[in-house]
């Protein structure tokens, strides 16, 4: 192998996790999201060719399951495979690990289109045309106990190499009991295996870890929890020594936003519902998941409900609102809404005691009926039945 | 409301104008019989308020007088507010209807109804709730016999009560949304679950979905582990294959095998001449054993034909022996045969001569029988010819029990003919001298001689000579009669008598006695016959048996006498002495003869014997002779082959051969072990199902390896864990499904049976009006009771004790009465405080009081009527003297008032 460029440029990202299933969202909204994971493929191979990059590493877990089915394995080969002047770098991670006659196994069977490599060994491997020797540290099981990187300590290469390890594993020892750790990677990995850069993958929160370390970070995000997702970087080494010049860019279509709000009142809720408008411009690629808490009139409740339950999540891709810290304070007025008299203004009042002074468990049923008479009696006010 | 009168005509048994009049505020006994017509009267007075006067239903029907079919009027005067109205109404024919307002207006027709209702409804004041209260006047107004039972309000009735006691309580029931919100959760809840509370709908649909998500999960987490273990055995067999590839077990076994091999082989080189040399010394030892068995066998045949020789001498001994002994007893036996012949000739002649003896003894016996049979014979046909020759006689005698009865009968006819002309004759007695009876003629025949007196039926003449003569004739109209059946009589009695032969009844006796005679004599000889045929042995019946006999006996008795060669029998002389002697001499010729046949044949029995055993000797003889011969020629023919010297040389030969070998094999066999061959053979076996072995099980592991390689193609081709976590998400979404309905349950659950527990709470305050009103009352009947009432007013128990309800249909009759009038006034009065009219009517009420009973129900009807007015319709006036008031009575009406149609 000849290098012809001293400079190489590639693009890092990992965990696309093809075959993701979002168990919270209903079925139109988890093929909305799992069909986002496999367009983000398009969405990278796309951005390297603008941007003239013709390597792309995957640091591990390209797929969710060890065991997908035939067309699942497929499709992402399929993505890469029309951007033929582009070489796809897979790395085997912890949710599908190189296995004998496993998923990689399988992958090969069908037939690996020319410009996908696939990393099962740990063996440094050149790159055609320049001078860049990726190092991969493939994961042969779900949780490895060593450190997959340790071997690049020892590997000979020559000077000019620009040596780039590629593996999968957290940087954190995320447990005190040594047995407990697994897919540990050690993050000066870099300097004792003289790495220009370490290309990692595992964390869905893009992250630097030191200049010759970081996470890309998932291209498109799949969880609330994760911060800066739904993005990749641009990896540029000048020289086997010299720091690498690394940029992020966005790359996910989906927002996934955690918000918490306090209410106390109409005023509150009508601020939160703008809010929640102001998030993106794309509010149908908008998933929120919403804490509130505080205390509402029955009333208040009920335009809750109507501007923010009802209303704005209409808007969404998917509201999820959890509601356990919002009690329900009925009013005086509240209760002579829902009678002035008689036993279901009783009734009503029963409950609302039952919510307030109850053993526990009944609070939350409490209030939810003492809503729902409120609801009822409105509603048949309304006329409807 | 006051009701002050009641008037009726031509209402049901009313034919007449009718008026109750004098009603006050207050109690109001209306007294009379059975019959008066109080019920009546109630169903006029409910007419009145509650029927439209144009109904022609078959209710208003029933007012009609059944006899005439008039038109029923009634009319009520009532005060309500201090203002009297009075309500007129005329049913059925020309209905009319009239409501007059006191000293103001009166209306007519429909708008005499409206605008009663509109009084009786408003209380006749502006600030009552306007109601529809007629249900429960129904409660108020109580029939003969309804007054003891449970309270049954009607709805209309029941309504009136809830709109009339929520004014007193305020709002506490919910109103009508009240009522109807617990029906729309009811039906919200009805989505989720059943009435009972069990899954139903989409929420049971979506439960049964999570059973059988949870199945499909299960089967497909089962082949997700089953994948797992086909992964593990893959890479374990492949393991497994690599390693059986670069081990050097084989090589070493190998090795060991062509060593064990060479070593094997040399053993059996070994082994073969170990068998080599055992055969030689076998074959030696084969030799040297036939030459020491053919020098033996010599030595054998020399000793046995000596052996031989000296039993033929033997046998020969014996054999002279023996046909001495032969000889001899032959000679005895030919003398013993001699001996017997001459005997037996002896007895021969003895019995010829006594058979002829014998014979000539039978033939005189048989001569002598021939005869007695034949004297029998021929005694029996003279028997039998003689009772044949009466019978004939008896035969020819025609006079049978008949004829002769025939005759009798005859001859009786005849002497009544005689008697009844003699009877009817004229008897003419002829006293003359006899001399001069001759002169007298009868008939113109003379008077017989010594006859003085005739008698005649017929017209006689008498003639007496010169004299003249004289007629009778008897004056019987019969006379001709009593001649003809004379006549027939006597020519009946001829007939007879010329039959059977006879001239006169005599004569026909006497023959007929003869015949009976004949036959008596005939049947005792027939008897006697037959008593003599039984003892001599004739068959009466088979007379030829008897004669065949004779003649079996005389051809027997002709056959011995020709054989005798006689012709006569007289000239046989018969000794029976010289039979017997004879006889004696044969049976001792016969005894003798037997002894000496007894010797002969000992004698004979002997000899064969003798015979037998010479017969055996000689062929024991015969065989020694045999054998020895054989022997010599077997001895001849060895020794030829080999003799004695000769066989004792190769004897030597072997010997010698055979001790030279057995070194040689202890040699070999020193350096043989058949232990270690067998050693070497166990390691080569094993050595060689070790490489085998490992042959197979690296095809068995290549074989598993496709197998597996397949199994989890197949299963991975169908994305086994894409579908596990496919299926997970669908139960996830079902289990939440289920989870959000059973928190909708839980709600639902919670409101209703919050809103129930409410109601029931509202529904006792509700009651607590009546209660109220009651309970004075009650307590009067029963200290310290208390009743329950449900919320649709039905009483439900009473607590008399304060610890135990009882069952309102369980208590008596006239508590049920007691407790059923004091609700109605309770009820009564809660309506007349709210200013509604109120009236209570009982039509024959508290008849199943007791005295006691009864006057604390007076005080309390006297109570009530303070508040409101009470008319007790009842035809036992005494009863409720007690109360004090006056007893109103029917009067008759003014039948222009009450005009009917």
């Amino acid at each position: 192998m000849t290098s012809s460029q001293s400079k190489i440029r590639f693009l890092h990202t990992s965990d696309w996790q093809i075959g993701k299933v979002f168990g919270f969202v209903d079925k139109s909204v988890m093929g909305l999201l799992q069909e986002a994971r496999l367009s983000v493929i398009s969405r990278l191979g796309k951005l390297a060719q603008e941007k003239e990059i013709f390597h792309i590493l995957v640091a591990g877990d390209v797929y969710d399951l060890e065991h997908p089915s035939q067309r699942l394995l497929n499709q992402p080969m399929e993505r890469m495979r029309v951007f033929d002047k582009i070489t796809w770098h897979l790395l085997p991670g912890n949710h599908d690990p190189q296995r004998p006659n496993g998923l990689w196994d399988r992958v090969r069977k069908a037939g690996v289109p020319d410009n996908i490599e696939i990393y099962s060994e740990p063996v440094p491997q050149h790159v055609d045309g320049l001078p860049m020797v990726i190092l991969p540290a493939p994961l042969q099981h779900k949780r490895t106990l060593h450190d997959p990187t340790e071997y690049m300590n020892n590997v000979d290469l020559p000077e000019e190499s620009i040596r780039v390890g590629l593996a999968h594993g957290s940087v954190e020892k995320f447990s005190t009991s040594p047995e407990n750790v697994s897919n540990y990677i050690d993050p000066n990995r870099p300097e004792t295996a003289n790495l220009s850069y370490l290309a990692l993958g595992d964390w869905h929160g893009q992250k630097k870890i030191n200049s010759r370390c970081w996470y890309s970070g998932t291209p498109e995000n799949d969880a609330f929890k994760v911060v800066n997702g739904g993005k990749a970087l641009i990896v540029e080494i000048d020289s086997p020594d010299a720091l690498p010049n690394v940029t992020p860019i966005d790359t996910g279509k989906f927002t996934w936003v955690r918000m918490s709000h306090q209410l106390k009142n109409q005023e509150d809720i009508d601020l939160l519902e703008h809010q929640i408008r102001s998030q993106s411009d794309e509010l149908d690629c908008c998933l929120i998941r919403l804490r509130v808490e505080g205390t509402l009139s029955l009333e208040d409740q009920d335009h809750f409900h109507n501007r923010v339950v009802d209303g704005v999540s209409a808007a969404l891709c998917h509201l999820e609102v959890n509601q356990d810290d919002l009690f329900s304070n009925p009013t005086k007025e509240d209760i002579d809404q829902i009678d002035v008299g008689g036993f279901v203004r009783e009734a009503a009042v029963r409950l609302k005691e039952l919510a307030d002074k109850g053993e526990d468990s009944k609070k939350d049923l409490a209030r939810e009926a003492l809503l729902r008479l409120y609801l009822e009696l409105k509603k048949s006010e309304h006329g409807y039945s | 409301m006051i009701i002050r009168s009641i008037s009726v005509n031509q209402f049901r048994k009313f034919d007449k104008p009718t008026k109750v009049e004098g009603l006050g505020n207050g109690i109001n006994i209306v007294a009379g019989p059975n019959e008066m017509g109080k019920s009546t009267l109630l169903a006029a007075l409910r007419a009145a308020f509650f029927e439209r006067h144009r109904s022609n239903t078959k209710k208003i029907r029933t007012f009609q007088n059944s006899q005439n079919k008039a038109a029923p009027v009634v009319s009520v005067i009532f005060e309500v507010d201090g203002r009297n109205y009075q309500v007129t109404k005329r049913f059925i024919k020309r209905p009319f209807a009239q409501f007059r307002i006191f000293d103001d207006r009166t209306f007519e027709g429909d708008a005499a109804e409206e605008e009663m209702l509109k009084i009786l409804n408003h209380g006749g004041t502006d600030n009552a709730r306007g109601f529809d209260t007629f249900g429960m006047w129904n409660v108020f107004w109580v029939e003969q016999g309804q007054s003891f039972s449970e309270i049954d309000l009607s709805e209309d009735a029941r309504s009136s009560m809830q709109v009339a006691l929520e004014s007193e309580v305020g709002s506490v029931i919910g109103g009508k949304r009240g009522r109807e919100l617990p029906k729309r959760f009811e039906n919200q809840r009805l989505q989720y679950v059943t009435q009972r509370g069990y899954p139903s709908g989409s929420y049971k649909n979506t439960i049964q979905e999570v059973s059988k998500l949870n199945e499909e999960l299960s089967a497909l987490n089962d082949k997700q582990a089953e994948l797992s273990t086909f992964l593990n055995d893959l890479e374990s067999a492949e393991n497994r294959l690599a390693e059986l590839s670069c081990d050097e077990a084989d090589e070493a076994n190998l090795k060991d095998l062509e060593k064990a091999q060479a070593r094997l082989r040399f053993l059996d080189k070994l082994s073969q001449k170990i068998n080599d040399a055992e055969r030689e010394i076998k074959m030696i030892q084969f030799d040297l054993d036939r030459f020491r068995r053919d020098a033996d066998q010599l030595n054998e045949l020399a000793k046995e034909i000596d052996s031989e020789e000296s039993a033929v001498q033997s046998v020969q001994n014996e054999l002279r022996l023996i046909r001495e002994m032969e000889s001899s007893e032959f000679k005895e036996s030919s003398r013993l045969e001699n001996e017997l012949n001459e005997v037996k000739k002896e007895i021969e002649d003895l019995g010829l001569q006594l058979t002829h003896e014998v014979n000539k003894q039978e033939v005189v016996r048989l001569h002598k029988e021939c005869k007695e049979l034949g004297d029998r014979l021929n005694e029996y046909e003279d028997r039998k010819s003689r009772i044949e020759e009466q019978n004939h006689q008896a035969a020819k005698i025609l006079v049978t029990d008949e004829a002769i009865e025939r005759i009798q009968t005859a001859q009786e006819k005849l002497n009544i003919a005689n008697a009844e002309i003699s009877a009817n004759s004229v008897s003419i007695k002829f006293d003359m001298d006899p001399s001069a009876c001759r002169d007298v003629t009868v008939n113109d025949q003379a008077l017989p001689s010594g006859k003085h007196e005739i008698e005649t039926v017929k017209k006689i003449a008498i003639g007496i000579h010169r004299l003249g003569s004289i007629t009778v004739e008897p004056a019987t109209d019969r006379k001709s009669n009593l001649v003809d059946t004379l006549q027939s009589a006597i020519s009946e009695l001829k007939i007879e008598l010329r039959n059977v032969g006879a001239e006169s009844l005599e004569e026909a006796t006497n023959l007929y006695l003869r015949r009976q005679s004949l036959h008596q004599t005939v049947k005792s000889a027939g008897a006697d016959l037959e008593l003599y045929a039984k003892s001599v042995g004739i068959d009466s019946n088979d007379l030829g048996k008897y004669k065949n006999q004779i003649i079996s006996r005389e051809s027997e008795l002709e056959s011995k006498m020709k054989l005798l060669k006689v012709d006569e029998v007289s000239e046989l002389n018969v000794n029976s002495t010289l039979i017997e002697t004879m006889r004696k001499q044969v049976d001792e010729k016969k005894n003798q003869a037997q002894s000496v046949e007894q010797q002969y044949e000992n004698a004979r029995t002997v000899l064969q014997r003798h015979r037998l055993e010479r017969a055996r000797f000689e062929t024991k003889e015969s065989s020694h002779l045999e054998q020895i011969a054989k022997l010599n020629s077997q001895l001849s023919i060895a020794r030829e082959q080999m003799s004695e010297s000769e066989l004792a040389d190769q004897i030597k030969l072997a010997n010698s051969q055979l001790t030279e070998q057995q070194i040689l094999l202890d040699d070999i066999q020193s350096e043989f072990s058949e232990n270690e061959q067998k050693m070497v053979l166990t390691r080569i076996e094993r050595l060689e199902k070790s490489i085998n072995n490992r042959k197979i099980l690296i095809q068995n592991l290549n074989n598993e390896v496709t197998r597996l390689k397949a199994t989890i193609e197949a299963i991975e081709g169908g994305g086994i864990e894409e579908r596990v976590r496919q299926k997970e998400y669908e139960r996830d979404n079902k289990v939440a499904e289920v989870n959000r309905a059973e928190w909708e349950v839980a709600v639902l659950d919670l409101i209703l049976a919050t809103l129930a527990e409410a109601e029931k709470d509202a529904r006792e305050r509700f009651l607590a009006p009546i209660l109220n009103k009651v309970s004075p009352y009650l307590r009067t009947l029963f200290p310290k009771a208390k009743l329950t009432m449900d919320e649709h007013f039905n009483i439900v128990d009473l607590t008399r004790d304060l610890e135990h309800g009882e069952l309102f249909q369980y208590l008596s009759k006239g508590t049920q009465e007691q407790i059923a009038v004091l609700t109605r006034i309770a009820f009564a009065e809660l309506f007349a405080e709210k200013g509604y009219p109120a009236v209570i009517v009982l039509d024959d009420a508290l008849v199943f009081s007791d005295d006691d009973r009864m006057d604390v129900m007076q005080d309390i009807l006297t109570a009530a009527s303070r508040n409101i007015q009470i008319i007790i319709l009842t035809c036992r006036g005494k009863l409720f003297e007690g109360l004090g008031d006056a007893v109103i009575h029917l009067k008759t009406a003014d039948p222009e008032e009450l005009r009917s149609a």
